[in-house]
């Protein structure tokens, strides 16, 4: 066959359509090794964490709540101690837990360790879970957990390695390849409409999902034992969206036993809607409140505040 | 079976084999089994639809051939309106009479006790319930032989690549081609292939990954800012695009690997510059559809301006309600009918000078409005529809600060540039016949696209929009 004229014979025809395909799945996997230095080289924390780059004293878990509710840098400030916030947006259950192993595996211990709690009503997510396939590559435990949920996408990235890197994952760890992700939260104010779309919106119950939730206690648990400082909280919500949850008490009381350990309840802390970015996350005026709160809490160690069920109210109010 | 799904792959594979492998009525049988298997796989039961519409539409079309008294073939006619449109009242439209009227009647302070339907929508309904009475309707005004062939006939209705959601083809164009083996053609291999890639990027690249952003601002418009709510309403005219008319490529692309020819169902519509033309782009096989046995059948435009409007109203009201059942749909068609009335208005008291600027700015118009009435098309409810324009009108934070989820908007948008760029050149680069004439390009183009759907595409999950109609 000569290059550039129209295939005539069958073997011109197969020899077009095997360079094609070879060439597909040479240049996914050249193009896909690019991409994976740069994540190898990126300071963004999952990264950092995926490569046995992350040491900390100190960590946040949890969902975007938790990214935008504890300002690390601050709390590195004020304990003197290296802190860092692993909450990442519209974190399941099930991918939190393997990225606590994985940590333990790549990583070692923190010495600390704060769990925001509210991740744990959230449902498992295909979409969501197709977001970590890029460090399915690296972590064992996370690996495990997307071929069990996700057999088909895993498969597809054993044959097209470019599939881990389509996610907004892999942007956000090329954006934040200088680090800079460690505060999220935003700045701006929740506003007059906002507020008042929140007052229409349909009540929601949190679930418990059992299963997971003893998961979560066996890691903890684990932890403990080997000298981590476990430390359960329930980030501010709103105060109008607050009252669109219709068993929070119950479902924090629940969660608490089922861990066997109490649960700082500090989702009414701050109660000025200008501290809000939304209903369900603080800006960054409200951040600095709450973790100033927050260290002060647990310095002191308001043990007594103590319910019966094992849930902790800080109960603190902040005025503008 | 989705089109992006492994299961189609296997079966696509299974399918062309035996096709190329055949000659004759075993071909058409692999078409009709092959077809049965695609639809059944999603629900068995509604097979029987298919049939039934096949079955009562071959009887009446062979009868209204040999009628000679018209009063007869009006009455076979009927016969076949009322089957078809009665299925698709049944299926697709009786719960939402019966609750429109049980509401009408609420507000008069009556009580309407019917019963509700509990069944589910058949795929494809309205797109072969067209097809099937376009053939009909062109037997009866001697426009067409009907098919002798039961068999032939049952393919026409029920060929897979256009099944469930287009392009509708008419039995005129594609009956011809079924009568003829087709053999199997290097060309129309590579044209077909190249037209199902650029399909797949349409639907799993673009559509997709624009569909959680729309998702998650349409599911609470009023918890947005404005610049977010704005932005979600441009991404949903982009994710419909890729979404619909990737499904259209890919139907028409596989058509071709098998030497039938579909007609184009999008002409690159958001270059439009004036809405009759956004018209002759979008959805082309259904907006000539409702022209030939909706529009002109009213009179068209040769009975005076007042009956021209009424006439472009009701044909787009009944456009939107085909699209499905709920007045978010009318109401989107209403607004595609008031726009075609005033533009017709407008025309006849001002011609705009027709210089490249003007077709520009025209085209910014025609965009806006149309994204201006997807609002109703994508909202769930009046007051969803209501809330998003509330939104974007509060205009509030209109600036790129204002946006949310950045990462995924800029992604959005940098797919949407791709798109359109692509869209831009397809007018100048004859993509197929570079494909098929020079090697090098068509494996380019292979590579190329093949990383961009790898990279960045949805499979498995993601239905088309269009199936829900």
């Amino acid at each position: 066959m000569k290059l550039g004229r129209r295939p005539k014979s069958a073997v011109d025809r197969i020899v077009v359509i095997g360079v094609a395909i070879a060439g597909l799945f040479a240049a996914d996997r050249l193009v896909a090794m690019a991409m994976g230095y740069a994540v190898s080289g990126s300071d963004a924390v999952l990264a950092r964490l995926y490569t046995g780059r992350l040491n900390a004293d100190g960590m946040v878990v949890g969902n975007s709540r938790a990214a935008k509710s504890f300002d690390v840098a601050a709390m590195s400030r004020r304990t003197g101690q290296d802190w860092i916030n692993l909450g990442v947006n519209g974190m399941r259950p099930e991918l939190t837990h393997a990225m606590l192993r994985d940590y333990q595996d790549r990583c070692g211990l923190p010495s600390t360790l704060v769990l925001e709690v509210s991740y744990l009503k959230s449902r498992w997510s295909d979409s969501a879970g197709a977001e970590f396939l890029l460090w399915a590559r690296y972590g064992a435990n996370m690996e495990s957990v997307l071929r069990h949920r996700l057999p088909t996408a895993s498969r597809a990235a054993d044959w097209f390695h470019l599939r881990r890197f389509g996610s907004q994952q892999y942007f956000r760890t090329l954006a934040n390849r200088h680090g800079g992700d460690q505060n999220t939260a935003a700045r701006r104010r929740i506003n007059d409409q906002t507020l008042a779309g929140i007052e229409r919106l349909p009540i929601e119950r949190f679930e418990i999902h059992r299963q997971i939730v003893g998961d979560l206690k066996s890691i903890l648990d684990d932890w403990e034992s080997r000298g981590t400082t476990i430390r359960l909280v329930l980030a501010p919500y709103l105060p109008t969206f607050l009252t669109k949850i219709d068993n929070l008490q119950s479902w924090l009381e629940d969660v608490s036993v089922l861990l066997d350990r109490p649960i700082v309840d500090d989702s009414d802390a701050v109660i000025e809607p200008i501290h809000y970015a939304d209903q369900v996350h603080l800006n960054r005026d409200g951040q600095a409140i709450f973790t100033d709160l927050y260290l002060g809490q647990i310095s002191s160690s308001a043990e007594s505040r103590h319910n019966r069920s094992g849930v902790r109210h800080l109960g603190v109010e902040v005025q503008r | 079976m989705f089109f992006n799904s492994l299961t189609f792959l296997v079966f696509i594979a299974i399918f062309l084999g035996c096709f190329f492998a055949t000659r004759g009525r075993g071909r058409l049988w692999v078409c009709l089994i092959g077809s049965y298997v695609f639809y059944g796989w999603w629900d068995v039961r509604f097979l029987s639809l298919i049939v039934a519409s096949t079955g009562i539409d071959y009887v009446v079309a062979d009868r209204i051939e040999r009628a000679v008294d018209p009063r007869r073939r009006k009455q076979l006619l009927i016969v076949s309106l009322i089957s078809n449109l009665g299925m698709l009242f049944t299926f697709k439209y009786f719960n939402f009479f019966r609750d429109s009227l049980a509401e009408l009647a609420r507000s008069f302070g009556v009580t309407l006790d019917y019963p509700t339907l509990n069944i589910i929508l058949p795929v494809g309904i309205s797109f072969y319930t067209f097809q099937t009475l376009s053939y009909t309707i062109d037997v009866y005004r001697g426009r067409l032989t009907p098919e002798r062939s039961l068999l032939k006939f049952a393919v026409f209705v029920a060929f897979f690549p256009q099944l469930v959601a287009g392009p509708i083809v008419r039995a005129r164009d594609f009956l011809p081609q079924l009568s003829r083996d087709r053999r199997f053609n290097w060309n129309h291999v590579v044209a077909g292939s190249v037209l199902i890639l650029c399909g797949f990027f349409k639907k799993c690249v673009v559509a997709d990954s624009l569909a959680p952003y729309v998702d998650s601002v349409f599911a609470v418009p009023q918890l947005q800012t404005s610049a977010t709510m704005l932005l979600g309403v441009f991404f949903y005219a982009f994710q419909i695009y890729g979404d619909f008319s990737g499904y259209s490529d890919i139907a028409i692309g596989l058509a071709k690997v098998m030497g039938y020819t579909f007609p184009v169902n999008f002409r690159r519509p958001y270059f439009a510059d004036s809405f009759s033309d956004f018209w002759q782009r979008w959805h082309i096989s259904l907006s000539s559809w409702l022209r030939d046995y909706l529009y002109i059948p009213l009179g068209g435009n040769r009975r005076g301006p007042r009956r021209t409007y009424i006439n472009l109203m009701l044909t787009m009201l009944i456009g939107g309600l085909w699209h499905g059942a709920a007045w978010t749909f009318v109401v989107w068609g209403g607004l595609h009918g008031f726009y075609l009335i005033a533009q017709r208005l407008v025309s006849n008291i001002w011609s705009p000078p027709s210089n490249r600027a003007m077709r520009w700015v025209s085209g910014v118009v025609v965009f806006t409005l149309v994204c201006a009435a997807w609002i109703f098309f994508r909202a769930t409810s009046f007051g969803n529809a209501m809330d998003v324009y509330q939104r974007i009108f509060a205009m509030d934070k209109m600036t790129i600060g204002g946006i949310q989820n950045k990462i995924i908007a800029g992604k959005g948008f940098a797919l949407i540039a791709v798109l359109v760029g692509c869209e831009a050149m397809s007018g100048r680069v004859r993509l197929q016949a570079r494909c098929i004439a020079d090697p090098w390009f068509l494996m380019s183009f292979v590579i190329l696209v093949g990383l961009a759907i790898a990279w960045l595409g949805t499979f498995g999950t993601a239905s088309f929009i269009y199936f829900q109609f």
